[in-house]
């Protein structure tokens, strides 16, 4: 075996360690140099963007986030964003879970929007609803009653006489649902809501599953889709709050560079071997 | 028992089944009414699932644990790690205290010659009008708090300096006016200290009449009141029993600017111009008191530039404290990390697996390679720049130039709606039809794998 074609078989069986060490420097370089890329507006994420932003002063909106915390990177910065519109906009927020371990991302997302609005309040201008039991059955027994439902807060507080749901005793009632989903509950809410109780749906998702919601978004079953990070961080630009989404976007330039010219150089030496055998 | 075994579950499966498919074409009070209580039913049931679930897991573990299989130190991880936080979640309970929120004691402070000439630049010419790095955080703090109220929104405008800081503060005091007047602000003009009200007389009848603003309705002079913090403390039960006639001695009670104003806590902002140390007394008590937190109202402050130093500490802005429960504590700094990095991990493997397997080896995969390029340069803002597409039908490889459109964006838009959604319109359709038979099946106790036991 001569020496070239001993370095070949060394890049062709490149130790994955090597890689690792790439993909790392590809997401910790650009965090660290803080450089943030603007980002194309698809007409998904534009979509949902318009129609939150056209919705009358008081209008409710409900947003509800199945996810866990190993998605809360794609997810919560969406999550922020269109908390920060709707409350930019003056609208009433409300948001449950079907994820057990969600509940509590909801609340540190309240948290965190009481801080930068100041005066907004729990039963006033929003209500966290916690986890529901039941997934799907959750949509249906809101569709039908949204009190009976979900009778008591995150926090025990009946729900029964809270402001914010003034005007609301059904899903369809509400002005515009957003699921924001790392699993199947979008096609829940298409199967068991949009079409039993006829409200505007919108989604988020994982990037990843995006790909499955686009026949939803061509039959108008869902007027927009906001996909992963990319997403997130078109809509940060729209709503003109730049935060997560946006500051995460070139790192996910990067290491998708990376994978690209991996993949690339992988092939090259693949025809190389190939053509000396 | 073969009756309760077998015959009873298909039945059920058979009835709630065929009651279930009519209700969706039933639109009747009744037809509703037994869709919800079903619905509250079937959320009790599930609710058991979630119990089963951790039987399921500890069991699991259990028998790890029992016969040692390889790795049954993990076992003890999950052992351990569930009832710390259930025990934490029993004990001190699982959801945090709501955040306790603190106003900061002086949420602006223009002090000196150099800071109000920047205010009244901003005040003329907004904030673009002075270069970034020269901006004060702190006037510009002031100058955004005054531009987010909105219009009839109360401020209480304290005058307090002679003649000694006339030419340092006069000034200053009349472009504060002339934004409050421009916001359309309620304005309550008071002074604590005697020197002070002909400067907030002269500063009121000059401004007003700019802004056509009319006294009794839109602002008021309340004079001179002497008391310092006495003031201050009376002010905060009720303003009209603190401030009874304006400063001619006719009385407040009735006028409109007054309305629906009843304590310092109804006001929306509280703007201090002072001189000199005749401030020292209520602000000293307003900052030992914590005024801010108690009439839930911060002060924007405009000083001489030699006070500066004795105020300053007590600027901030608003912010937010919060004790965390030992069950939110290890959720947030344990579970949250974890399950982070795991979902976090998938990118190195998903990059050495691309690395390893994904070849053009076929004409087919080549197609694949070569359309996850483009796609996955379409979906981040590196690839939107390199590849601009015109409208007349030519695209240019070349980063930065001007176009109608990204060709890479508009590419991963067609390959997503296109073809993409082609295939998994495919695969819906496929999974729709599937569950339709199986739902029949078991509803005519065709599937019956639901009852276990291998039947």
């Amino acid at each position: 075996m001569d020496e070239r074609t001993s370095w070949m078989r060394w890049l062709t069986d490149l130790d994955r360690r090597y890689i690792f060490v790439l993909v790392a420097l590809a997401v910790i370089i650009p965090i660290v140099l803080k450089k943030v890329l603007p980002v194309n507006i698809s007409p998904s994420v534009k979509s949902s963007y318009d129609f939150v932003n056209q919705l009358p002063e008081g209008s409710a909106v409900m947003i509800v986030l199945d996810y866990d915390p190993a998605s809360e990177a794609e997810l919560y910065p969406m999550t922020l964003a269109l908390y920060r519109h709707c409350f930019d906009r003056k609208l009433r927020v409300l948001s449950y879970t079907m994820w057990p371990n969600g509940a509590a991302l909801i609340e540190t997302a309240f948290d965190k929007m009481r801080l930068e609005y100041e005066g907004i309040q729990s039963g006033i201008n929003y209500v966290n609803y916690g986890y529901q039991v039941g997934g799907a059955l959750s949509i249906i027994a809101a569709g039908q009653d949204i009190r009976t439902a979900f009778p008591t807060d995150y926090r025990g507080n009946s729900t029964g006489i809270m402001p914010v749901l003034e005007g609301i005793n059904s899903l369809a009632d509400i002005d515009y649902v957003i699921d924001l989903a790392a699993g199947s509950t979008i096609d829940w809410w298409v199967a068991y809501g949009v079409q039993r109780y006829h409200f505007t749906l919108g989604a988020g998702c994982t990037a990843v599953s995006a790909t499955q919601y686009y026949p939803y978004l061509n039959t108008g079953q869902i007027n927009g889709l906001i996909g992963g990070l990319k997403g997130a961080a078109e809509y940060e630009q729209l709503a003109g709050h730049p935060d997560r989404g946006l500051a995460g976007m070139t790192a996910q330039s990067s290491v998708h560079a990376v994978v690209i010219v991996l993949v690339v150089l992988a092939n090259i030496f693949y025809f190389i071997s190939r053509r000396k055998r | 028992m073969q009756l309760l075994r077998k015959h009873l579950p298909i039945a059920v499966a058979f009835i709630m089944g065929v009651l279930l498919f009519f209700q969706f074409y039933i639109p009747t009070r009744a037809s509703s009414t037994f869709l919800e209580n079903v619905t509250q039913w079937d959320r009790i049931i599930a609710g058991f699932a979630l119990l089963l679930g951790i039987y399921s897991l500890l069991n699991h573990h259990f028998h790890k644990l029992r016969r040692r299989v390889p790795g049954w130190g993990f076992s003890v991880i999950v052992y351990a790690g569930f009832f710390a936080m259930m025990l934490a979640g029993f004990i001190w309970g699982i959801r945090n205290d709501p955040p306790i929120s603190f106003t900061p004691l002086i949420s602006g402070l223009v002090a000196g010659a150099d800071d109000a000439v920047q205010y009244e630049q901003f005040v003329t010419s907004g904030l673009e009008a002075v270069p970034p790095e020269e901006v004060s955080p702190t006037v510009q703090s002031l100058y955004e708090v005054i531009e987010g109220l909105v219009p009839n929104d109360a401020v209480l405008f304290v005058v307090d300096y002679g003649q000694t800081d006339e030419a340092d503060l006069y000034p200053i005091t009349l472009v504060l006016l002339r934004q409050c007047f421009r916001k359309e602000l309620r304005v309550l003009g008071v002074s604590l200290v005697e020197e002070g009200e002909p400067f907030l007389e002269q500063a009121l009848s000059t401004v007003a009449p700019e802004f056509d603003a009319q006294y009794g309705a839109d602002y008021v002079n309340l004079g001179f009141k002497e008391g310092n913090e006495q003031v201050i403390v009376s002010a905060g039960r009720s303003l009209t029993d603190a401030f009874p006639t304006d400063f001619e001695g006719t009385p407040t009670s009735g006028m409109t600017v007054l309305e629906d104003l009843e304590s310092l806590r109804d006001l929306n902002y509280l703007i201090e111009v002072a001189g000199g140390t005749e401030i020292d007394p209520w602000i000293n008590w307003w900052i030992t008191n914590d005024g801010s937190a108690m009439y839930r109202i911060s002060i924007g402050l405009t000083t001489l530039a030699d006070l500066d130093p004795a105020y300053r500490p007590s600027y901030g802005e608003p912010y937010q404290v919060q004790e965390s429960k030992p069950f939110m504590w290890m959720y947030d700094n344990l579970f949250v990390p974890m399950q982070a990095t795991m979902f976090s991990i998938l990118a190195f493997y998903i990059a050495s697996a691309a690395y390893r397997a994904f070849r053009a080896r076929t004409k087919e995969a080549t197609v694949l390679l070569i359309t996850a390029i483009l796609v996955m340069l379409g979906r981040v803002p590196l690839g939107t720049l390199l590849i601009r597409y015109w409208s007349d039908g030519h695209w240019v490889p070349v980063m930065g130039l001007s176009g109608d459109q990204e060709f890479l964006s508009w590419f991963t838009e067609w390959i997503l709606n296109v073809p993409s959604m082609a295939a998994q319109r495919g695969i819906m359709i496929g999974i729709g039809l599937g569950m339709i038979s199986t739902a029949l099946r078991i509803i005519f106790g065709i599937e019956r794998t639901y009852m276990g036991g291998g039947d």
